[in-house]
């Protein structure tokens, strides 16, 4: 097995030139820890509020599902030429991403409710307050890694901290999203920064020792029943558990310090990432991501664009040129409710905007591939170990009714994920043959070895489950 | 044990299950008659623990009457430790209230504190960022069986705790408010200076004596963290990382006293003694496998069922005004220190005047746990209630989130759905500016309309008159308005044009008598038919607010959604009326009607109102209708099966008398209060609330007083683990 710090130490130890030469556009990455012997990776790029169809539906398609409205199979066009995928697309030295993804139309999720959103059905596919599937995400593919799953997003405020409503874990709890690049910064780079940033991380050190201390002396002599007892041993176990993530991270410091410079962030302080624009920050959050994978500090990152009811008030405050295509605008970027019902500016104006934020995230997704795509990896790269999805909290319109959620698959060659640069129409909803945001997952879980035949609360999820076969090798 | 109309819930579902599996549709990992069989077996008991026993440190314990207890609790003949986890609502009610001579007590336990304590505690009103929240699957907050703190809440908690140590750091600190028990001569401040920076900046002892630490640490522990003396243990601990902070000061010219104080703060915010409160029963051993909390423990429970913090607390604030109390609810927190708390008149008189009132003086802030800034919603106009109060209420009625449901158009199918609303109220617009400011209003939804505010305002004047509670909560007429200036939606949420009315801006004209054909008490407010309702008008707003009058108002008992079923609205009826879209929906199937006709006719009478609470004028072509035959309802002197209602203000003048409901909301508040479900135990207790309630002339905080004076308050009963 040739794995990427065999690799990347192979290249310290006096490989000529001849053979960096081709690859010196990934010399840069480093793997801080050992991927596992059969590396796979999971990327969940999640939009509020909807991602219209027509971003993914290239003209061979639309031209094949207004022919058959109402088939009952799958029509399949070899084409993904869809207004906001251009950034898939190769030339001018870039790879060329299209034989690669692959877009879906008409995946269902009545069990998830649409609407404004679905909040955490969207990842759960069930009725009740169960595991997302981030959470499944994170069980099954954490190794060694010190963290389990990476959960970076932005809302309207940059102050906002944290997000919930969006992920639940295996015991139920929410698990927050973290809602601003410089937080993110220094969920990774706080081991090894300089300054206020590294003291914390240090004296954070030093009171989870202390707690620890004081919980097993607690412990000792704790009368309580055993019920009781074990909400202490919980917290106990909770310390140990960031005690060891901070022991992983001290051992790697001077690979995370390589690792943050060759991505262009300073190790020191997050500062730089805190933008007054929502896309910029969500920006920085797919760049802090993307290092996170490089660096095989998880396997699992959630990206989410004001998700949940987050999306009401959100402003696009960077598309301002677009909104001032109306001759009307006001100078006051409205939020995006009243983008989304065509009402605050001209309907043109807003459907440009709300395909941007769309194209944006392409462009992100594409940044991020191409990244994944310059790292070697077992026989071919990072990319093909990892799958990258692109979907949105609620499905394809402002007000949705969870009939059609428009989705984007980029990677996963080397896991059996068949792309190939298609565009899949699925029977539509009613449909014996319409497969569920569930059966998507199904897909992603035999994908990274885990075959799940059953995700969710689908009401029929022995006659609909499984994976869809036709996303695999 | 459970009651006629439960049980045939029950068989109804078990039918429909069956009929399902005829169709072959269910899903046969689960069935639902497999998961109510579970339900039902009430008498199941946990399985024994493991010991918990090992080596110990008898100089470590905390507190230190623990030691009494576990030796012991070794010595106590098995007992249960908790009952089976079977929904409260299963029990038979009638049953529940018949004292049958069992002592009262509740499980020995204790209690994670939650973001709102926390905040208070460090004087920080912000404590949504602190992620000690409600386990989701607790009915109140309060509960306590499942927090805990995992690994998430811990990464956060680690971030955020950085406030605390700026009130204890020196007097010209700039990290946190200033607290009164700090001033003043021969204050605390006495034993602390020794290790603060002085006035000039500069710590007054470099390096502080091991007396000068000991001092300081102390001094934290018992009035900044636990409010009770610290044990030896706790105190030997913090005081060796104390020292460790101090040298590391020493060594780093970047660090000042200021951080090393506020990293001594965090670090007495993470022990076992701040996060978790002791319910154990450090008290008298009553022999028979109880013992009763000591009086800290009991000021501790009884302050946290009041407000939302424990009893002494330091007021912020520059000036001890002369018989200013230094701390919050410090009568409670010297009554503890005097060990008076055992008597029952102390009890009731801290109750009677902490619990609600009217007079404005004990409301003012700064004076009253329940007068926290108003951000915090907790002051409350000339009436105020506890935080607690307040939020069992919010919990109870659950409209906390009322302003956070997004409402396309809100107005809809109300008298006002012209497009002209917004208008109507600001004249003085032109078209040109009226599609912005229209379309801002629109998407504020409720977000700045106070609708919370003005229902937590209308209950607390009931419940600060403490008289007939009940049925003044159901029937009420006095509502109170928002003044123009703070709602995009003045008058006309209340069915009121105040371009007709005139504008009403102040107190004490914006309590209004709405008409009797409208409203009729909290569930008719536009906050609760709001939190109960959907985005849209025609949204099955009917099954949400039908569910919770059956389970929350009735303590019927509603199985889970099978997993079979498909819960949606059919797309294509989204132009019809709500009523008509659910009830084709629902009602035609034998399997959904099974459970609907026990959720449809208790939420049909709401249908005079829209999703936002606005009275329909219209609905869909025809006249808004309310009626409704309630199926399956539980029977006592007012309610009968499919008795007819003309609407929900008919349903709740019914329901307002009927003794159901009352002992309903006996059980709901006994919930809360006590942080745990009921059990049948608990009969004694809930009698006794229930003839406090009736001999007081129906009042609530008669009726709470016989609850925290009851040995279920003020016993724990344990268990030996083998």
């Amino acid at each position: 097995m040739f794995g990427r710090r065999t690799f990347l130490r192979s290249l310290g130890l006096g490989v000529g030139a001849s053979l960096l030469t081709p690859f010196m556009k990934y010399a840069h990455a480093q793997s801080c820890f050992d991927a596992p012997a059969a590396p796979r990776r999971v990327v969940i790029v999640m939009q509020g509020n909807g991602i219209e169809g027509h971003n993914f539906m290239s003209a061979a398609a639309k031209a094949l599902a207004d022919a058959s409205p109402d088939s009952e199979t799958i029509l399949t066009a070899d084409d993904l030429s869809a207004p906001a995928l251009g950034a898939l697309a190769g030339g001018a030295g870039q790879l060329d991403l299209i034989p690669h993804a692959a877009a879906l139309h008409r995946v269902s999720s009545k069990i998830a409710g649409g609407g404004h959103t679905s909040e955490f059905k969207a990842l759960s596919c069930s009725k009740g307050r169960q595991e997302t599937f981030d959470g499944w995400l994170a069980r099954q593919l954490h190794h060694e890694e010190p963290f389990d799953a990476l959960r970076l997003g932005v809302t309207q405020s940059k102050d906002t901290k944290l997000q919930y409503k969006m992920c639940i874990s295996s015991t139920g709890r929410e698990l927050p999203i973290i809602a601003n690049p410089v937080d993110g910064h220094a969920t990774l780079f706080g081991s090894i920064a300089a300054g206020a940033g590294g003291r914390e991380f240090a004296t954070q050190r030093e009171l989870l020792d202390f707690a620890h201390g004081d919980i097993t002396a607690a412990l000792q002599t704790f009368p309580g029943s055993s019920r009781e007892r074990a909400k202490l041993e919980a917290y106990l176990a909770a310390l140990e558990e960031l005690r060891a993530q901070q022991d992983k991270l001290i051992g790697v410091s001077d690979c995370l310090g390589g690792l943050a410079t060759g991505q262009g962030f300073e190790p020191g302080t997050g500062a730089a990432l805190s933008h007054d624009h929502p896309l910029t920050r969500l920006g920085e959050q797919f760049r802090l991501a993307t290092t996170a994978l490089i660096g095989q500090l998880t396997n699992v990152a959630l990206i989410t664009n004001s998700v949940g009811y987050a999306f009401s008030h959100t402003r696009y405050t960077s598309l301002q040129h677009i909104f001032e295509r109306d001759e009307s605008f006001s100078g006051t970027i409205p939020w995006r409710h009243g983008v989304a019902h065509r009402s605050d500016a001209s309907p043109e104006v807003c459907q440009q905007v709300l395909d941007r934020v769309i194209e944006f995230q392409v462009e992100q997704i594409a940044k991020m591939a191409r990244a994944l795509a310059s790292v070697p990896e077992q026989d071919g790269t990072m990319l093909d170990h990892t799958v990258i999805l692109f979907m949105s909290d609620n499905g394809d319109t402002h007000h949705s009714t969870a009939g059609n959620w428009p989705m984007l698959l980029v990677g996963g060659g080397a896991l059996g994920l068949q792309t190939g640069g298609k565009t899949l129409v699925f029977p539509q909803y009613g449909k014996s043959a319409n497969p569920r945001v569930s059966n998507v997952f199904n897909t992603l879980g035999h994908v990274i070895g885990a075959p799940l035949d059953d995700w969710g609360g689908e009401p029929d999820r022995v006659e609909r489950g499984g994976p869809i076969s036709e996303l695999l090798t | 044990m459970f009651d006629s109309v439960n049980s045939c819930v029950i068989a109804l579902v078990m039918i429909a299950s069956l009929l399902c599996a005829c169709d072959g549709q269910l899903d046969h990992r689960s069935t639902r008659d497999e998961d109510l069989r579970v339900d039902m077996r009430s008498d199941e008991m946990p399985p024994p623990g493991a010991d918990a026993g090992g080596e110990l440190d008898v100089e470590d314990m905390a507190p230190s009457v623990e030691r009494d207890m576990l030796s012991s609790s070794r010595d106590m003949a098995s007992t249960p430790e908790e009952p089976a986890e079977t929904h409260p609502n299963s029990l038979d009610q009638d049953a529940l209230f018949v004292c049958e001579g069992i002592p009262g007590t509740t499980p020995a336990r204790i209690r994670r504190i939650d973001n709102i304590e926390y905040a208070r505690s460090i004087h920080h009103d912000n404590g949504l960022l602190v992620p000690f929240l409600p386990h989701p699957d607790d009915r109140y907050s309060t509960y306590t069986s499942n927090e805990t703190i995992d690994a998430s809440i811990l990464r956060e908690f680690l971030r955020q705790n950085h406030i605390p140590g700026g009130s204890w750091g020196p007097p010209n600190n700039n990290g946190g408010p200033r607290l009164k028990i700090l001033r003043g001569e021969g204050s605390i401040a006495d034993q602390i200076k020794c290790f603060q920076n002085t006035w000039q900046g500069v710590p007054a002892q470099e390096e502080p004596t091991p007396e000068c630490t000991r001092q300081f640490v102390t001094a934290v522990l018992e009035h900044g963290v636990y409010m009770r003396p610290p044990n030896q243990g706790e105190v030997d601990r913090l005081v060796a990382f104390a020292d460790a902070q101090v040298q590391k000061e020493l060594a780093d010219e970047t660090i000042d006293r200021d951080e090393t104080i506020t990293t001594i703060m965090r670090a007495a915010w993470l022990t076992r003694g701040a996060l978790f409160h002791d319910e154990l029963g450090a008290g008298e051993d009553l022999g028979d496998g109880r013992r009763r909390l000591d009086d800290r423990e009991i000021a501790q429970a009884l302050s946290l069922a009041i407000g939302d913090h424990v009893a002494g607390i330091s007021r912020p604030g520059y000036i001890n005004e002369e018989g200013e109390d230094n701390r919050r609810l410090q009568t409670l927190h010297e009554a503890a220190s005097a060990g008076v708390l055992d008597d029952p008149d102390t009890i009731e008189a801290i109750v009677r005047d902490q619990m609600a009132g009217t007079d404005p003086a004990a409301a003012d802030p700064g004076r009253h746990p329940s007068s926290y800034p108003a951000s915090s919603g907790a002051y409350i106009d000339q009436y105020w209630m506890s935080t607690k109060l307040r939020g069992f209420f919010r919990e109870w009625l659950d409209y906390a989130d009322a302003e956070s449901i997004f409402k396309d158009t809100p107005e809809a199918t109300s008298r006002f759905d012209d497009g002209m609303l917004f208008r109507s109220n600001y004249p003085g617009e032109n078209d040109s500016t009226y599609r912005g400011r229209n379309r801002q209003r629109h998407d504020l939804g409720f977000r700045n309309a106070q609708i919370i505010a003005h229902l937590d305002n209308m209950i607390a004047r009931i419940v600060a008159s403490d008289q007939d509670v009940l049925a003044q909560l159901l029937t009420s007429r006095q509502f109170i308005i928002p003044p123009a200036g703070e709602s995009p939606y003045p008058g006309a949420l209340f069915n009121m044009n105040q371009l007709e009315t005139g504008y009403i801006e102040g107190l004490p004209e914006r309590w209004v008598e709405l008409p009797t054909t409208e409203r009729a008490g909290v569930l008719t407010h536009p906050a609760w038919l709001s939190a109960h309702g959907g985005n849209f008008e025609n949204d099955p707003a009917i099954i949400h607010r039908g569910k919770w009058v059956r389970e929350e108002l009735l303590c019927g008992f509603l199985p889970d959604i099978p997993l079979n079923v498909d819960a949606r609205l059919d797309p294509e009826t989204q132009d019809d009326s709500a009523r008509d879209r659910v009830s084709a929906a629902t009602e035609g199937d034998p399997f959904c009607s099974s459970c609907h006709d026990l959720m449809n006719p208790l939420g049909y009478p709401f249908e005079i109102y829209n999703h936002a609470g606005f009275v329909r004028a219209h609905d869909h072509g025809a006249a808004p209708s309310g009626e409704a035959v309630l199926r399956y309802m539980p029977q006592d002197t007012v309610l009968q099966s499919d008795m007819r209602v003309r609407d929900a203000v008919d349903m709740m003048e019914q329901f307002s008398r009927s003794p159901r409901v009352k002992r309903c909301f006996i059980r709901q508040s006994f919930r809360y209060f006590m942080g745990r479900s009921e059990t049948m135990a608990d009969a004694c207790t809930l009698e006794q609330m229930e003839l406090a309630y009736d001999q007081s002339g129906g009042s609530m905080i008669q009726m709470l007083v016989a609850l925290f004076r009851s040995d279920t308050f003020l016993t724990r009963s344990y268990a030996t683990e083998e």
